[in-house]
């Protein structure tokens, strides 16, 4: 099992599991609490079990947009795409964050359980496309710590650090230096709330000195639990629940593309791109399934890999669920056949029994301001 | 969490699955223990069974959820359900706060017998010990 450079605290303060091959935190206090100080107030994720990596050089910009689906040519310094990367079924390999750090430098954020099957993938697609290209592909998990500060109040902890965000807009970074070392601050994250991210080198004694001082000044540390949670009151979708790659034996039901994920602003269709003419085709052969929100009528919590139905007949499956600790509501994602979605109402198998669900489009929460 | 403690109650008796049942008569009271809440952590949701449920020791009788998952609450003896707490599922936080107090369903037990195969306090305290130790 891998472990995080903060694992020795995490393992004082919290319970303790798997997730993406690291000995994780999932909860400190409890899931409910961590998850409304994420949205009263602010909490703090110890979230370096991601990938990260650097693409440097003159053709790293082109390499990135082959392998990605977004357009990167207007791209400014320290501006940051949101994208996917697809094989060449158009399934999705993980979602990612792709930031120009400077000229022929980029950075990418991507999924823990994802990120070792992408360095790989990226080594291939450099052998076959790009042997004689200038890009140097940098794997830097296990070098860079990453946190996130995320909440109504997250940006008052920016005082002591000393940065000033004024100008910095969403899905950007922006380096600054706090008592003498590098930091990468980023405008992101994945609660739905306001707040940021920072990224910094193993130091071995500053990541606890740091983590230790936001929860000083009052911060919940929060485990990857609440950090679910977090993202499926927002809807936003996880490699491996909603986005993932299949077998490629039935496109419409074990591949999950970015026509099926609402992902299809992300697409420049005007550049060449690994899964382009999988995603053409499937346009063309109309799109069957899809991922959709739900809300429970009736009393019953929807997790992962609940069969969904329209009367007898199964129409897909939930990819997660939760009782939403904000709203009280059963909420979930699913992977379901168009046309029973778009009837506004299907029914979750639960524990054998028929509970109904409806139609809803996500974030499932409203702020109580 | 490690360094909290895990509240074994005397006079009840425990699964290795963390159920706790407290016998009088031919009905046991069942619920789970404080080892299992603290493990599940925030429990959100409590299916009570159906009354009138027959179930064997060690058959799952009814679900709780936590925010995080599905657990089993598996039978500590076999019987049938005779009544079912309105109140656990109405406050699923109480098992959290109190578990030994906030029960789950009462069994008419059918076969008393099966009590040697489970875990007096003093025993479940030793089992909740090798757990931390193999931990």
């Amino acid at each position: 099992m891998k472990l995080t450079p903060l694992y020795e605290w995490h393992a004082k303060h919290a319970n303790m599991g798997p997730y993406g091959g690291y000995l994780t935190p999932v909860w400190y206090k409890g899931i409910t609490e961590e998850h409304n100080a994420v949205r009263n107030d602010a909490g703090i994720f110890d979230i370096t079990h991601m990938g990260k990596f650097w693409f440097k050089g003159r053709d790293a910009k082109e390499f990135l947009s082959y392998i990605s689906v977004s357009n990167l040519e207007n791209l400014t310094e320290g501006k940051g795409k949101y994208t996917v990367i697809l094989n060449e079924r158009g399934g999705i390999m993980d979602e990612a964050v792709i930031y120009k750090v400077q000229e022929n430098f980029y950075l990418m954020i991507c999924d823990a359980v994802a990120y070792e099957k992408l360095e790989k993938w990226y080594h291939d697609v450099k052998s076959a496309k790009f042997a004689n290209a200038d890009v140097a592909i940098m794997n830097k998990t296990h070098e860079l710590v990453f946190i996130a500060i995320q909440g109504p109040n997250a940006y008052n902890q920016l005082e002591w650090l000393g940065f000033n965000k004024e100008g910095v807009k969403r899905f950007s970074i922006k380096p600054f230096k706090y008592e003498g070392r590098d930091i990468i601050f980023s405008l992101t994250g994945y609660t739905g709330e306001k707040g940021f991210e920072l990224l910094f080198e193993r130091d071995g004694k500053f990541e606890f000195e740091i983590w230790q001082k936001f929860i000083d000044n009052g911060v919940q540390p929060c485990g990857l639990a609440a950090r679910n949670t977090l993202r499926i009151e927002a809807g936003f979708t996880l490699y491996e629940d909603e986005t993932f790659e299949g077998r490629g034996e039935d496109p419409e039901i074990d591949e999950s593309t970015p026509l099926q994920t609402n992902f299809e602003f992300m697409i420049d269709w005007n550049k060449d791109f690994v899964g382009k003419q999988a995603l053409l085709k499937q346009k063309e052969r109309g799109i069957k399934r899809k991922i959709y929100g739900i809300e429970m009528i009736d009393n019953a919590v929807p997790r992962e890999k609940y069969e969904v139905c329209k009367g007898d007949k199964n129409v897909g499956y939930t990819t997660c669920g939760t009782l939403s600790p904000y709203t009280g509501k059963k909420i979930g994602l699913a992977f379901l056949e168009v046309e029973a979605a778009e009837s506004g109402e299907v029914e979750v198998m639960v524990r054998n029994k028929k509970y109904r669900a409806k139609i809803v489009k996500p974030p499932f929460y409203t702020k109580k301001e | 969490m490690a360094s909290e403690e895990n509240k074994v109650v005397d006079g009840l008796y425990y699964t290795k699955e963390h159920e706790w049942a407290k016998l009088e008569g031919d009905v046991a009271t069942i619920g789970i223990s404080d080892y299992a809440q603290h493990h599940l952590g925030d429990i959100v949701f409590v299916e009570l069974p159906e009354m009138g449920k027959k179930c064997n020791q060690g058959e799952e009788v009814c679900v709780v959820e936590s925010a995080k998952a599905v657990a089993s609450v598996y039978a500590p003896l076999s019987g049938e359900v005779v009544e079912v707490n309105e109140s656990a599922k109405s406050n699923p936080a109480s098992i959290n706060k109190d578990t030994y107090n906030a029960w789950i369903a009462k069994l008419k037990i059918t076969n008393p017998a099966e009590k040697s195969n489970l875990m007096d306090s003093a025993k479940y305290r030793e089992y909740l010990a090798q757990l931390s130790v193999k931990k």
